[in-house]
C-alpha cells in the first residue's frame, strides 16, 4: 500500500533544482515545516544503476535531494526562492538492502535541528516497508545569492 | 567506473602508512553537469564518495559495497571549472576499514571514514 502522492514528475523541479539525469526524487507524499516524505521509482536508465542495481551513492544522492525537497518547499510556501543545497555532512549511514530497478523508495525525513543556512536532517528509505538505509545529513543552503 | 568517463586516474603511488595516493582528473564535458546544476556546474558529492569506492575496489581488487559511513564531511566545494584536478588518499585497513581524503594544494573536499565489503 502507497500512501497518497502530492507532488509528482515534473512538479519536483518547483522544489529543488537538479535536473535530468541528476534528479533523484519523483514523489512528494508528504511535506511540512519539520518533516518529509519522498519516493524514487528505480528506472533501469537512471545514472547510478550498474546491470540491475542501484548504487548506494545514488542513494546518498536521493536521501540529500529530499532534504532539498524539504528545504525548497518550505522556501516555495513561504514564497522565498529556491536555492541550491549542498551536502555538508553524512553521518552513520547505513545500507541493510541495496536497492535494484524497479524498486520504489520511501523516504522519510525529520528536522532535528534548523539554523540559518544548515539543516540536519533524520533520513530513513524503505522499500516495501523493509529499511533499506538510514543516516544523518546535513545540508548548507546557498542562499546568499 | 559506475558513472562512466566521470573521472580519469593519472597516477598511483604507495604510501608508507599503507594507503595508497591516487590522482585524478574530471571530465569537466560529463552530462551530470548538464543537471548538477544548469547554470551553476558543481561535482555532486556523491560523484566524489562513488570515487572513493571505486579507489577502495582498486585497492582490494575486488567489488565492494560501502555499507556504512560513519562520517563523511564534505569542507570545500568540487567544480570541474575550479577543480578539475583532485588528489585521493585511500587507506583501507582490516580489509573492511575504509577512510579516505580528497584534497588538492592546501584545500580539502572531503574526508570519508566507513566500512566496505564484498558487493552485495
Amino acid at each position: 500500500m502507497s500512501a497518497p502522492v502530492m507532488y509528482a514528475g515534473e512538479e519536483i523541479k518547483t522544489f529543488i533544482p537538479q535536473r535530468e539525469p541528476m534528479l533523484m526524487v519523483d514523489k512528494i507524499f508528504a511535506a511540512n515545516d519539520s518533516s518529509v516524505e519522498t519516493g524514487l521509482t528505480i528506472d533501469g536508465g537512471n545514472i547510478f544503476v550498474s546491470g540491475n542495481s542501484f548504487s548506494e551513492s545514488g542513494m546518498i544522492e536521493h536521501i540529500a535531494q529530499s532534504a532539498a525537497c524539504f528545504a525548497g518547499y518550505n522556501d516555495w510556501i513561504n514564497k522565498r526562492p529556491i536555492v541550491l543545497g549542498y551536502i555538508a555532512e553524512i553521518k552513520k549511514f547505513n545500507l541493510e538492502i541495496p536497492a535494484k530497478v524497479g524498486d520504489e523508495l520511501e523516504s522519510s525525513l525529520v528536522v532535528v535541528s534548523n539554523a540559518l543556512n544548515i539543516t540536519l536532517m533524520n533520513a530513513v528509505t524503505k522499500i516495501n516497508g523493509k529499511t533499506a538505509a538510514s543516516c544523518k545529513i546535513k545540508i548548507f543552503m546557498d542562499k546568499k545569492k | 567506473m559506475l558513472i562512466e568517463d566521470f573521472y580519469y586516474v593519472k597516477k598511483k603511488e604507495s604510501l608508507e602508512d599503507g594507503g595508497f595516493l591516487y590522482e585524478v582528473s574530471l571530465n569537466t564535458k560529463h552530462k551530470v553537469y548538464q543537471g548538477h546544476f544548469p547554470e551553476k556546474p558543481i561535482t555532486p558529492g556523491v560523484c566524489n564518495i562513488q570515487m572513493i569506492k571505486e579507489l577502495a575496489e582498486d585497492v582490494l581488487s575486488k567489488p565492494l559495497t560501502l555499507k556504512t559511513i560513519d562520517r563523511c564531511r564534505l569542507t570545500a566545494m568540487v567544480t570541474p571549472d575550479g577543480s578539475p584536478t583532485l588528489n585521493v588518499k585511500i587507506k583501507v585497513e582490516d580489509g573492511e576499514k575504509l577512510s579516505a581524503e580528497i584534497f588538492f594544494n592546501q584545500t580539502t573536499y572531503m574526508t570519508l571514514s566507513g566500512i566496505v565489503c564484498d558487493r552485495l
